[in-house]
């Protein structure tokens, strides 16, 4: 193996080999994203896809858990945070956002 | 406001609101901004008494933040303050370790993609072209 690829081993994400079936929908999906320069192959392909489901998951988590923090705010703890808004809010009024 | 500047990662006593009362917060920005003469703010997040974990929160207990009782910072409060408005260095000074952990808190605060509690995503971090 020349030195190039050797560097471009280690600097390749590691890969697993798979073989199955997808629904022919799936298929012509994978092959939109080949064909519109989205990925430049089957794998590509699939890497992004799953990336996007990922992403969205991920996204979707970070709404829950946000939304679950705020919805389970003891009174107490909530009565800070709307005083601590009120405070920060009156401290906004004074930064010139032109001269620092 | 006490004679050294503020840096990074350190606990102050500041004036917020009108009413002027005191509340601790943790400074956030860069030192380069927070030792500069040019600029008078920094960015602060401040700390609560009261409240639960959340993706933008993190429970800090007395040992490690030198306040006297188990506290809540709160990054989706984080804002810019006068340095004028800072009164006293307080408390202890958190780890770099911490302070990322705090970096990626305030992150969650308005990044809809920033990273949350998956170990699924961290092993795939930096691992494909598509992503």
């Amino acid at each position: 193996m020349c030195p190039l690829q050797e560097r471009m081993k280690d600097t390749m994400p590691h890969r697993q080999k798979i073989s199955t079936t997808i629904a022919s929908g799936s298929y012509a999906y994978l092959q939109n994203l080949i064909a519109t320069g989205k990925a430049r192959n089957l794998a590509e392909a699939l890497d992004l896809a799953l990336a996007q489901l990922r992403r969205a998951e991920r996204r979707a988590r970070l709404e829950q858990a946000t939304t679950a923090y705020f919805e389970s705010l003891p009174a107490k703890a909530a009565r800070e945070e709307s005083s601590l808004a009120t405070a920060l809010d009156e401290c906004a009024g004074e930064s010139d956002v032109d001269h620092g | 406001m006490d004679d050294s500047p503020p840096r990074r990662g350190e606990i102050w006593t500041a004036n917020l609101g009108d009413s002027a009362q005191t509340h601790w917060v943790l400074v956030v920005s860069l030192d380069a901004r927070n030792i500069s003469d040019r600029i008078d703010s920094v960015l602060v997040v401040p700390f609560g008494s009261w409240g639960i974990e959340g993706p933008t929160v993190l429970k800090l207990e007395p040992g490690e933040t030198g306040l006297p009782s188990t506290s809540f910072l709160k990054g989706h409060f984080i804002t810019t303050l006068k340095k004028a408005r800072l009164k006293r260095k307080y408390g202890r000074v958190l780890t770099r370790n911490r302070m990322r952990e705090v970096s990626a808190m305030i992150r969650r605060a308005f990044d809809p993609d920033a990273p949350w509690e998956s170990s699924l995503d961290v092993a795939v971090i930096g691992g494909g072209r598509p992503d």
